[in-house]
């Protein structure tokens, strides 16, 4: 399978995924745009936008020239500190359904289906977002 | 403390165009007069917003209106509503607010596809998935239905392993297979069909037991198995090889693969499956006669898409099957030679195209598809039987047979969502055409179907809390077939049309209790059914099935009602199912077999006085946490002819055998699925099937007795280990036993005389399994 890898590593250049806490500081130092990604670990579609979409070399260059970029589980079981404050997750235990509180607050009034993707203005308001897969141009054009 | 940018993306804008009045002021808190921080709060009609701090605090600066009503939110609370009158406002505010545990039982659905949430579905279905395809190590699909309550597969035939999938206790005519949602499984096909579908190509099987809805066809009275095949997303591949010890004896290998390739757009895809099996056969008493039958399969099949728009999507799906299977003794030997043989050499091509399209505005949909199924089929049924006259070895060397099996399904579907309802209306037409002959026992089935249906469903939703769907469908049946069996000749001409109501309820009794009931009425029109195209033997003779004369149609009336509760404690996730079923059967078929004449047994269709099937399935699902679950279930019914009915006519009449009870239908089975995961790359899965005590038809020196069989308990262990060598390639080791404790019939007849019809209980004795899984898979 080793002739396979070569194949499976091209396309190196990677999106600078930062943390919720790197976020923070972040935009306190120097503002720029945010782009939001939330997903889950059994969303096929998050995995396809991950492995295809996320490596296409244009919208690499342009978020990470432009944007700071947060991947987000949804399910995640991590206590986050953002914004002053400390997001704690409901349980221990990762459990599909069972979602971050923080997640649940960022997505509003809206339901939670995944991918979800935001972009906020270099002052964390929420400026646009889509709640389905997004192909490169799609992406391209929402970054815009 | 004031924050530098608010998360809800509310605003503190507008507040220079209203000249500052009264501040507003307070502080959030729950119950246990905690604070509540991040909450927050808006002001109706206007743009004054703020949220709470640490200490629950919170201020809007200035508030212009007398009167406002004030909206307050925040995660894990329920939201609420609160008309402050300002000139009264003395003191800051208290606000408490309630929490909210809704979201606990919050069921899942993947984003763009439009899956109807379990818990919404006013019919009961359970969802057999590739997790339960792994617990039990199955390689085809009939091995997996056993985990489902009121689902029973069993093995009928010693020589052939002709299996079928009984319902709520009834046969498998009584089912309908549906794949994809299509009704593309002909009378032939379901025959050995169950094998046949490796479980590589089945995202999953939806089970529905009893009829219920207008959109399942008028033979759905035990229910409906819909067997959905993948729809890929992702750049998946894999590659199974599963290598069984039968008995500890007979081999059992499997190599099967999947792959799928979706554009990064999602405009064209295609999935590709195969699966080749080679399975020995086994002989469990030494006798040198099969009980379990030698097989060699290979199927391929694949699955195409393309979306010329947003709003359109044609699919394309194609397989093929080949199938060699043979039981009986000297397996080696040409069939003509052997004592007993059943062989058959299937070759089967299916193709099928789909047209999907919504309205701009996903209102619409109108669906519009067809399926064609060509199948071909070498068999012999027959051998010497014990006998060494000339004559035996004439009848032995022509019972060479031949079937040519033709099926085509056309329709097209329209559905409309309204705001909260959504009408469904559909028509369809299939086309059967079985042509069957066996020379030697101048047997021939000629038989053509044809069938019109269509349907309408309202999905009415009045209040949230209950949805009922209220159908019909209307079905035009014709058949035309023609049968002979040493020198009998029968007919069955039927022109009818037939109108059947459905109607299934829901209704939220609280959040965590639910009622469901169902009505449905179906039908069989009298036509060769799958168990008719095949033939066993008995001492030493075939067994043919004959349909009768002036036989009439048959039709089932099935009511069904359930409780459901779904409720978490704590971390615990439990569901619990309680359905009560009660299915009456008018003109049921029956058939009746006679003794032996001629070297040939005839098992007459005829029509019965009537017949009750009716008992409760039970369901518990407990997952203490992501990583342990539990279900279980089991079925209590009985299965009961009206009055006592005639199942076989003997040499005279002391010697005919009567039975009210239904025969080869256990009062009680159940099973149990559980899954361990004990770490990221570690699983165990303990599985297994209860068979209860049941009566099961013996037949020798052409004297049927009823025997009374033992229950069994079928368990199963799997331990699989996954080593992720790299993010896109993982290599999975699984190995176990399958009913490790050998719970297996005990008393098959020996020789050439034997009752093959006589096997009942698990599928196969004790059985080791190991293999390996690589790929990309998740």
């Amino acid at each position: 399978m080793l002739f396979l890898y070569p194949l499976l590593q091209f396309g190196q250049e990677r999106i600078n995924w930062v943390s919720f806490e790197q976020l923070d500081s972040l935009l306190a130092v120097e503002p720029r745009e945010t782009l939001l990604f939330i997903h889950t670990d059994w969303c096929g579609y998050c995995r396809k936008m991950e492995q295809e979409i996320f490596t296409n070399k244009e919208i690499v260059r342009r978020i990470n020239t432009k944007y700071y970029a947060v991947s987000f589980d949804a399910e995640s079981v991590e206590d986050i500190v953002f914004d002053q404050s400390i997001w704690k997750s409901k349980g221990s235990k990762k459990r599909t359904g069972q979602f971050h509180p923080l997640a649940r607050l960022l997505l509003g009034d809206r339901q939670l289906v995944f991918p979800s993707i935001l972009r906020y203005d270099n002052t964390f308001h929420l400026k646009n977002i889509q709640q389905k897969y997004l192909n490169s141009k799609e992406l391209a054009v929402f970054l815009k | 403390m004031l924050k530098q940018y608010t998360l809800l993306a509310i605003l503190l804008a507008g507040t220079s165009t209203i000249y500052a009045q009264s501040p507003l002021e307070g502080y959030l808190f729950n119950k246990n007069q905690e604070a509540i921080a991040s909450g927050t709060l808006t002001i109706k009609n206007s743009k004054a917003a703020t949220s709470s701090d640490a200490n629950g605090y919170f201020m809007i600066k200035s508030v212009s209106a007398p009167k406002v009503t004030l909206n307050i939110s925040a995660v894990g609370y329920r939201s609420m509503t609160k008309v402050i009158a300002m000139d009264t406002l003395k003191s800051p505010l208290h606000i408490q607010l309630e929490e909210d545990n809704l979201n606990l039982d919050e069921v899942v659905v993947s984003a763009t596809r439009y899956g109807v949430k379990r818990k919404d579905a006013p019919v009961v279905v359970n969802v057999i998935g590739p997790k339960l395809f792994n617990a039990t190590q199955s390689v085809a699909m009939s091995e997996t239905l056993n985990y489902q309550p009121g689902v029973r597969v069993e093995n009928n035939c010693q020589n052939c392993g002709f299996s079928q999938v009984r319902l709520n206790g009834l046969e498998g005519p009584y089912s309908q297979i549906l794949i994809n949602s299509r009704a593309v499984f002909s009378a032939l096909n379901s025959v050995y069909g169950l094998d046949q579908i490796p479980t590589s190509m089945i995202d999953r099987i939806e089970v529905v037991r009893s009829g219920g809805s207008a959109l399942f066809g008028a033979n759905a009275i035990a229910g409906t198995i819909n067997i959905i095949t993948k729809d890929p997303v992702e750049n998946d591949w894999q590659v199974k090889s599963t290598n069984s010890l039968i008995g500890g004896k007979s081999c059992d290998n499997t190599v099967d693969f999947n792959t799928s390739l979706v554009a990064e757009d999602l405009k064209t895809g295609a999935t590709f499956y195969g699966m080749h099996r080679n399975r020995q056969a086994y002989d469990a008493n030494g006798d040198g006669f099969s009980e379990i039958t030698k097989l060699r399969n290979t199927t391929f099949g694949t699955k195409v898409f393309y979306k010329p728009s947003d709003l359109d999507k044609i699919t394309v799906d194609f397989s093929t099957v080949n199938e060699f299977r043979r039981g009986g003794d000297q397996l080696d030997k040409a069939p003509h030679l052997t004592q007993i043989t059943e062989q058959l050499e299937t070759s089967s091509i299916v193709g099928g195209i789909t047209y999907d399209h919504y309205s701009a505005d996903y209102k619409h949909k109108v669906s519009a598809y067809g399926s064609v199924q060509k199948t071909v089929r070498d068999s012999y049924y027959g051998g010497l039987g014990g006998g060494t006259t000339y004559a035996d070895s004439t009848l032995a060397s022509n019972s060479y047979g031949k079937t040519d099996d033709i099926a085509l399904v056309v329709g097209g579907q329209y559905t409309y969502n309204f705001e909260r309802d959504v009408f469904t209306a559909g028509a369809e037409f299939s086309y059967n055409n079985t042509q069957d002959e066996i020379p030697g026992y101048k047997r021939i089935i000629d038989q053509q179907n044809k069938g019109f249906g269509s349907y309408a469903q309202y999905e009415w939703k009045p209040f949230a809390t209950f949805k009922t769907l209220i159908g019909a469908r209307y079905d035009y049946t014709y058949v035309d077939g023609k049968y002979s069996l040493a020198g009998l000749n029968r007919n069955s001409d039927q022109r009818f049309g037939t109108f059947s109501p459905r109607l299934t309820i829901l209704y939220d009794l609280t959040k965590d209790l639910q009622f469901r009931g169902g009505y449905a009425r179906g039908f069989r029109a009298p036509q060769a059914f799958n168990e008719d195209m095949h033939v066993t033997s008995i001492g030493g003779n075939q067994v043919f099935v004959l349909i009768g004369e002036d036989l009439k149609t048959e039709y089932s009336n099935a009511y069904t009602g359930s409780f459901s509760y779904n409720k978490n404690f704590g971390s615990v996730q439990t569901s619990f199912l309680v359905e009560g079923f009660y299915t009456d059967l008018n003109n049921q078929f029956v058939n009746v077999m006679a003794s032996e004449k001629d070297g040939l047994i005839i098992q007459e269709m005829q029509n019965g006085a009537g017949a009750r099937v009716y008992g409760s399935n039970i369901e518990i699902n407990v997952a203490p946490s992501s990583w342990l679950s539990f279900q279980t279930g089991g079925t209590i019914q009985r299965s009961q002819y009206k009055s006592l009915q005639l199942i076989y006519e003997g040499k005279d009449e002391t010697h005919d055998v009567w039975t009210k009870k239904y025969v080869r239908t256990p009062n009680i089975y159940g099973y149990l699925n559980s899954n361990l995961k004990a770490s990221r790359r570690f699983a165990i899965d303990l599985t297994g099937v209860y068979t209860g005590k049941m009566i099961v038809p013996h037949i020798q020196e052409d004297i049927m007795t009823l025997k009374n069989a033992r229950d069994f308990v079928e368990l199963n262990l799997r331990l699989g280990y996954t080593i992720p060598v790299h993010k896109d390639f993982s290599i999975e080791l699984f190995g176990g036993v399958q009913n490790m404790f050998n719970a297996f019939q005990k008393d098959f007849d020996k020789g050439a005389l034997r009752d093959s019809d006589y096997i009942y209980g698990p599928t196969r004795p004790r059985t080791f399994t190991f293999g390996l899984r690589v790929g990309h898979f998740h």
